[in-house]
């Protein structure tokens, strides 16, 4: 899972580092780049994202990343 | 109440003392009456506009907090029906408040502008054209308390936090003068409860004189600086024959900087007079002029607005199950490529097409959001290649060279969105675009009587560079040793402090700019 939503966002986002820790705390992931993520994990796994998950601790880490989609799975 | 007049500081004193006159638990009771009168200052019937808002807002967000508690006492599997009629009651609340808000802000905003449009368009097919255009200027700070509330009762919505249940103590989170003429746009979790934080509010002699230096710096801002380049600036576009095309991009070069001067400044003293009560205000500017690219600037820039918008409509718009669809149904039809373009692009041109229109009405205001909405696309577009262009041409993005080169590059970039708007019209844009490939005449720029004819001697020119340069070595003093500007001057020792204070009261009183019969200048965002 983690592995095949690397390759996934690392062939839409070649600029960002998706190993790195704190994705979004340390401004790695902007706000456009974020937006543009959600829609691309909803439309690849068929998940709606609700805006109250929205938040820094599901998108700070690839693995933070992967547990939700697992769970909205 | 211009914050600019002797009135504001008569009236920032009183206050004050009766703040801390008054015992803690009563203190915000002073600051509602207060920002009260601050209100009543501009016009009886904006105060209970701002009042009767406020109760919308107020009941709104109760009704909505009590579905919550509601809801929160159900198991949502198990009591699914119950569970989704709650919801939808409280979606039901929301929208139509969010209808009846914005249907408000958008008639107060655009009524007269509509019907000029419909008088004309009937005129035109030989009609009478009799809508009747409103007569009454915008209510004052309605933009920034409608987008306080509206923020206030989604995050009430999305169960952030709970409502408030007092409504004298909602009215304050509203109308706290500070914020009101031209924001920062607060949101209710940050400012709400320091009103009533007994610690943060006590009496602090450190904190009172770190509120004065910003409230310095601010007055020095808009007076020593935004208010003479404004004369400047204006005299260039009053004169659209004959000006030469070096002058009027010296002009649109240094409108950047006089909208800079005068909001900043702004929020200095907002901030510095917010500071004596014990109250901070939300930061607005992160020195923007240092910038690396348009999307960086924006969110540096006015950053209580750009992050309401980007919080409350953008992410909530991009992320919503219908657009999603619509971009999973795109990429289908038309290939992943169109999908991914049509999944950035849309939300961006939205909103920025929304946020120009804001800002003010006409085509100028349009082409202004449109302009800026195509910067964010081809940089969300084109990012991957840049960073491809750049390793293929062995160009280090990290050396401070590419930064200079950045830097400049989102300077320029924003003055063309000046020259979109501060003409007037997008004929004049045009035509100052012609006239500086027809007509630039550098020689022009180092020719005193120009400056002369256009309100301003050498003398003055010579201030308004050395105020510039002392707003850019703050800023850069702020972004690169990461000291605030107060922390900064309270490091000196005392010889050099009570020179840069001697100087600063020098430069607004003696040399400020004070307008015909001392009549202020207005800020340049308090009429949205």
């Amino acid at each position: 899972m983690k592995e095949e939503l690397l390759k996934l966002l690392e062939e839409e986002y070649p600029e960002v580092d998706f190993q790195a820790e704190n994705l979004v705390d340390d401004g790695i992931l902007d706000s456009l780049t974020l937006v543009g993520m959600i829609g691309t994990i909803s439309m690849e796994y068929g998940i709606q994202i609700p805006y109250e998950e929205i938040v820094s601790e599901n998108f700070n880490s690839l693995d933070a990343i992967a547990a939700l989609v697992e769970r909205l799975r | 109440m211009n914050f600019c007049s002797m009135d504001f500081i008569l009236f920032a004193i009183i206050l004050a003392v009766l703040y801390y006159v008054v015992r803690p638990s009563g203190r915000w009771v002073v600051l509602l009456a207060g920002s009260l009168v601050f209100f009543a200052f501009g016009g009886w019937k904006y105060l209970l506009y701002a009042v009767a808002m406020s109760a919308v807002f107020f009941c709104a967000a109760n009704m909505i907090d009590k579905i919550n508690d509601r809801q929160s006492q159900l198991d949502r599997k198990q009591d699914k029906e119950e569970w989704a009629q709650l919801a939808g009651k409280s979606k039901r609340i929301l929208v139509i408040t969010i209808v009846l808000v914005v249907g408000n802000l958008v008639l107060n905003k655009y009524f007269n502008l509509l019907g000029e449009l419909i008088n004309n368009i009937s005129a035109y097919l030989g009609g009478s054209g009799d809508i009747v255009l409103w007569d009454i200027a915008l209510p004052l700070g309605l933009s920034y308390y409608t987008f306080s509330g509206l923020g206030y009762i989604l995050d009430v919505y999305w169960k952030r936090y709970r409502s408030q249940r007092n409504y004298a103590k909602f009215l304050l989170y509203i109308v706290y003068f500070p914020h009101i003429i031209q924001g920062p746009i607060e949101r209710y979790g940050l400012l709400g409860n320091q009103f009533f934080d007994e610690a943060k509010i006590r009496f602090d002699g450190e904190r009172i004189r770190n509120a004065l230096v910003w409230m310095g710096y601010g007055y020095f801002k808009k007076l020593f600086v935004a208010d003479r380049i404004s004369i400047f600036v204006n005299g260039v576009m009053a004169e659209p024959k004959g000006t030469a095309g070096s002058i009027q991009l010296f002009a649109i070069l240094l409108s950047a900087a006089w909208i800079y001067a005068d909001f900043s400044g702004y929020m200095d003293i907002a901030k510095g007079v917010s500071m004596i009560f014990g109250i901070e205000i939300n930061q607005n500017f992160n020195h923007p002029f240092l910038s690396k690219s348009i999307p960086e600037w924006w969110r540096r820039w006015h950053m209580s607005l750009s992050s309401w918008w980007k919080d409350y409509i953008y992410m909530p718009m991009a992320t919503s199950l219908r657009f999603i669809s619509t971009c999973a149904k795109v990429k289908k039809k038309f290939g992943k490529n169109v999908g991914k373009f049509f999944k950035d692009a849309v939300p961006l041109l939205l909103i920025w097409t929304t946020t120009g229109l804001w800002h003010g009405t006409g085509a100028t205001y349009l082409a202004w959001g449109l302009y800026f909405s195509l910067i964010f696309i081809c940089s969300v577009t084109f990012a991957p290649a840049m960073t491809k262009l750049l390793q293929k041409l062995h160009i280090n993005a990290d050396s401070k060279c590419f930064h200079l080169f950045q830097i400049i590059r989102t300077y320029l970039l924003f003055c063309v969105g000046r020259l979109l708007t501060v003409p007037g019209s997008l004929r004049y844009t045009g035509s100052i675009v012609k006239n500086m490939f027809t007509n630039f005449n550098v020689n022009a720029i180092f020719s005193g009587s120009v400056y002369e004819k256009y309100g301003i001697c050498i003398q003055e020119l010579g201030f308004m560079f050395v105020g510039i340069a002392v707003i850019i070595i703050a800023d850069c003093i702020e972004e690169y040793k990461k000291k605030t500007i107060s922390q900064w001057v309270f490091d000196r020792n005392w010889f050099v402090r009570s020179v840069i204070y001697a100087v600063v009261i020098v430069a607004i009183v003696v040399f400020g700019i004070y307008g015909v019969d001392f009549s202020m200048e207005g800020f340049a965002y308090q009429d949205f």
